[in-house]
């Protein structure tokens, strides 16, 4: 073994010493008092909390798609003329502000048959958009 | 079920660990002590392995910390009035090597991340070669070249004149 060798193995020897460095014995407390807490609750912070994560957004996807599909029926139901007659006014009123043309409520267009141009919207063939 | 316990890891592994991380010249190394220990604590029952398998497991955590927190850091830059030390100072009484310390600053990241899980957290080759995803023959060369620019620093540490002269 020439010098360079032992050189190398004092360096190594050096390395290895990094370690075996000491913990804080405050730090080291502080660490086993958290690891203690983590290790307490039976797979809270691995698996436990995706499945939580996992159980709300499967909620938010169901409230999303029920309320999407109320949406789409209440829609269906208005562009049909065959929603009650405050909801069907309700939405002649509300579709109409976002370019959606449904009928008025039946009585109103009954109503205002002896003249014609104040109800409009009393079409024979209800229509969803222009 | 695990047979490692994660308190009993801390306890045996903590030293090493945090000798690779300051080896690895973090800013916060007892911080990321505590975040790789409180991992192993909620992954450690879904462990199975050996001795030599669950060390390896400890430092592919450690490994991967520092990744993320120099990740972290480039993207934030702290803005501070005050000089931002090079590492973090070991506590009094601490038994740190501080020529050495000196002298691992002067290495490649790459080259300080293999000689640190190589010889401070005492990984066999191909296990630095796995974590690193690089092959062993790689490891190899860059742990030579590794060894010879910490031993030179070493040397320019213990005699500064000498070879301030040799290069006047």
């Amino acid at each position: 073994m020439d010098s360079s060798d032992g050189s190398t193995s004092v360096l190594i020897a050096r390395l290895r010493a990094l370690g075996a460095q000491t913990v804080d014995d405050t730090i080291a407390r502080q660490h086993l008092a958290a690891i203690e807490r983590v290790s307490l609750l039976p797979d809270a912070t691995s698996v436990g909390v995706p499945r939580l994560v996992q159980v709300r957004f499967r909620r938010v996807r169901v409230i999303a798609a029920a309320t999407a599909a109320g949406l789409l029926g209440a829609s269906g139901l208005a562009a049909a003329g065959a929603l009650p007659d405050p909801a069907q006014n309700l939405a002649h009123d509300a579709l109409g502000v976002v370019g959606l043309h449904v009928p008025r409520a039946a009585d109103d267009c009954q109503q205002g048959a002896a003249d014609p141009s104040a109800s409009p919207d009393c079409d024979d063939a209800p229509a969803v958009g222009d | 079920m695990s047979r490692y316990d994660a308190g009993e890891l801390y306890r045996e592994l903590a030293p090493a660990v945090l000798g690779y991380l300051r080896s690895q010249r973090l800013p916060d190394p007892e911080d990321v002590l505590g975040e790789v220990f409180l991992q192993v604590a909620r992954d450690v029952h879904r462990f199975d392995g050996d001795d030599a398998a669950v060390r390896r497991w400890v430092f592919a955590i450690a490994h991967n910390r520092i990744i993320d927190d120099v990740r972290r850091r480039s993207r934030r830059p702290q803005l501070s009035d005050h000089a931002v030390p090079e590492r973090s100072s070991p506590p009094p009484g601490d038994p740190f090597d501080e020529d050495l310390s000196s002298a691992l600053a002067q290495l490649t990241p790459e080259q300080r991340e293999v000689v640190g899980l190589r010889f401070v957290a005492d990984l066999p080759l191909e296990a630095v070669a796995e974590l690193t995803g690089r092959r062993v023959g790689a490891v190899k060369a860059m742990q030579h070249r590794a060894l010879a620019t910490l031993a030179r620093a070493l040397e320019e540490v213990a005699h500064p004149t000498d070879t301030n002269d040799r290069g006047a």
